[in-house]
């Protein structure tokens, strides 16, 4: 019962993750049509400006903080050199953000000298789980992960910006012509994926192991995420990490970590094959 | 003057070119070192990976980011029945399995996903997600597999009426990639010319003109993933005693990528073009890798992002050479 509590916790945290993750491609996906494969090592990247600035000044908040303005100040730049110059083939902004992928993974690996990494958790505490100590950073993590939704649903549905990024995704030339700045939301979006994808590397750096290749399994998990939960709204969102996490989670505590990974991949193609358009369309 | 000549004879030009490149590379091992002539050779069985993946993608428009999914299953079918299996036939029962495997493994792929709809990014991202779940599953298994240790595919020999094939002598494999290699080009470029192939190059350019037209394009697209995937995985099998063991490498992302990274290169669409691009970069990549390793993949990644902005049609892919090679 105890264990069983725990797993589902530990789901609902990686769920929180997948989320911010999620969250980020979702963004540039819906607005740009761009399938950001670069998306994990902005994450990975994320992580690193903790440690960078945990070794600076010895704060691990204080790099949670810069992560995300960092990163997201790089995925302006991202849109501005690299994506923007392939506006009309958006099959090739899979190959450029791969290669920009490569880019990170294999420069980090180099500065670095492959080594890994890790920083203490901001807070150490613990909260009592039926008799267990559970870390109390955990469950902030999922806390940050419903308040990152929270934040984008008003983003996107309370405020201008949100109008102007809502009528992007809706029709990209009648948007230009109805004279809302296509480039600049794109910018800002991209931009915004990328500081999520920070956040989300730098809450989840206190609790794994650091190294330059740990943002693929991440991505490729809020990859099916992102599909399950389809394009149309930010719920079918949450419902796809709840699945993915939460699966992941629950069965792990009836199998090996990979089999469960195997089982959860296999549920979200099945059910791709039944709800091609994401779960809630 | 390639121009001028294409113009005229554009056919008999690239047949010409293609049998002196073809006639350079049989004579490698007359005058190469046994070290360069077993690079080469592998470099072949990465061409053959290569045509099976523009098959896909520069033919059919789909992108498989996974594609060493295929290769991998062929090289481990390979490695695991020659292992498990003894006698003259376990060779040929081992080929046979790292066709049919794969190519079953692709049919359901197929299935699962062109069926549904599925298309463009959304396949690049399911593909993607197997081959780093595959990639895993090899790792974690290792009492199947032989995990990190690898497998080892050593000492193997092919029954032929009237003797047998050493696969553990560098030039015998060596000739046996390059006849593979020179069928598989012949083969790929005649499919593509058959009605069958015709039709993928149709979807490829537009799936909605294609369906319109009466042709099923998921039944098409699933047909072809399965003869790209019967085909990787050849050229996985044929990996498997060049490289004397397999491990998790040959079936995860990193393979899947660089694969790409050659089509890429060569300029997808046009078969051969894969083959040049595998042959320079996978040369170049056992040449360089061990000295310079993490660099050279980075040179990798600035190679890719340089194509992709400035040149995307590839070295072989400008209408000139695209007439002289003729297929596509």
């Amino acid at each position: 019962m105890q264990q069983a509590l725990i797993q589902a916790l530990n789901g609902l945290s990686l769920a929180g993750i997948l989320i911010l993750v999620a969250l980020g491609l979702w963004f540039i996906f819906g607005v740009l049509g761009v399938i950001n494969l670069a998306h994990g090592e902005l994450f990975m990247l994320g992580a690193y400006s903790v440690v960078v600035v945990y070794g600076l000044t010895g704060s691990v908040w204080l790099g949670m903080l810069v992560a995300p303005i960092v990163i997201g100040a790089l995925g302006i730049v991202i849109e501005v050199s690299v994506i923007k110059r392939l506006y009309e083939r958006p099959f090739e902004t899979l190959l450029a953000t791969w290669a920009l992928s490569i880019i990170a993974r294999e420069g980090v690996t180099l500065v670095t000298g492959g080594s890994f990494q890790g920083v203490p958790a901001p807070i150490s505490g613990t909260i009592d789980l039926a008799g267990a100590g559970y870390p109390l950073y955990r469950v902030v993590l999922l806390g940050f992960g419903v308040a990152a939704l929270v934040a984008a649903g008003g983003l996107l549905y309370r405020t201008r910006f949100g109008v102007r990024a809502r009528a992007v995704i809706a029709d990209r030339e009648i948007a230009g012509t109805l004279g809302i700045n296509v480039q600049l939301t794109d910018s800002v979006i991209f931009g915004l994926g990328a500081a999520l994808a920070g956040l989300a590397g730098a809450l989840i750096s206190p609790l794994v192991t650091i190294a330059p290749s740990m943002g693929l399994p991440f991505v490729a998990l809020s990859f099916l995420v992102v599909i399950l939960g389809g394009l149309k709204s930010v719920w079918g969102l949450a419902l796809g990490a709840a699945i993915m996490g939460g699966g992941q989670a629950l069965l792990g505590f009836f199998t090996s970590p990979v089999i469960a990974q195997i089982l959860v991949f296999a549920i979200a193609v099945v059910a791709l094959r039944f709800r091609p358009r994401g779960l809630l369309a | 003057m390639i121009m001028t000549l294409a113009g005229r004879h554009p056919a008999r030009l690239g047949l010409g070119l293609l049998g002196v490149g073809i006639l350079v590379l049989a004579l490698v091992p007359t005058f190469a070192s046994s070290y360069y002539t077993s690079v080469l050779g592998e470099a072949l069985a990465f061409s053959i990976f290569a045509i099976s993946l523009d098959l896909m993608w520069g033919i059919s428009g789909v992108l498989s980011f996974g594609h060493a999914a295929f290769f991998g299953i062929g090289a481990y079918a390979f490695g695991l029945l020659t292992q498990d299996l003894s006698g003259g036939s376990a060779t040929y029962i081992a080929v046979i399995a790292a066709l049919v495997i794969p190519g079953l493994f692709g049919a359901g792929l197929g299935y699962f996903t062109f069926f549904s709809g599925v298309s463009g990014p959304y396949f690049a991202i399911i593909t993607l997600t197997v081959a780093l779940i595959l990639g895993q599953a090899a790792t974690s298994f290792p009492h199947f597999t032989g995990g990190l240790n690898g497998l080892y595919t050593t000492g193997l020999v092919f029954q032929v009426p009237g003797g047998e094939i050493d696969l553990s002598d560098v030039v015998t494999l060596y000739y046996v990639a390059l006849v593979l290699t020179v069928l598989i080009l012949f083969g790929a470029i005649g499919l593509v010319r058959t009605p069958f192939g015709q039709a993928l190059v149709a979807a490829g350019e537009s799936e909605t003109r294609a369906a319109s037209l009466g042709y099923n394009t998921a039944l098409l697209k699933t047909a072809m993933l399965a003869v790209s995937g019967a085909i990787a995985g050849l050229a996985g099998a044929l990996y498997a005693p060049m490289a004397s063991f397999i491990n998790p490498d040959v079936v995860g992302l990193t393979l899947s990528t660089n694969v790409i990274i050659w089509v890429a290169l060569g300029g997808r669409g046009v078969l051969v073009g894969g083959v040049v691009g595998a042959l320079i970069i996978a040369f170049l990549s056992s040449y360089l890798s061990g000295s310079v390793g993490h660099a050279w993949l980075l040179t990798l990644g600035v190679l890719l992002l340089l194509v992709v902005l400035f040149r995307p049609s590839g070295l072989l892919g400008t209408r000139a050479i695209r007439r002289i090679v003729g297929s596509a």
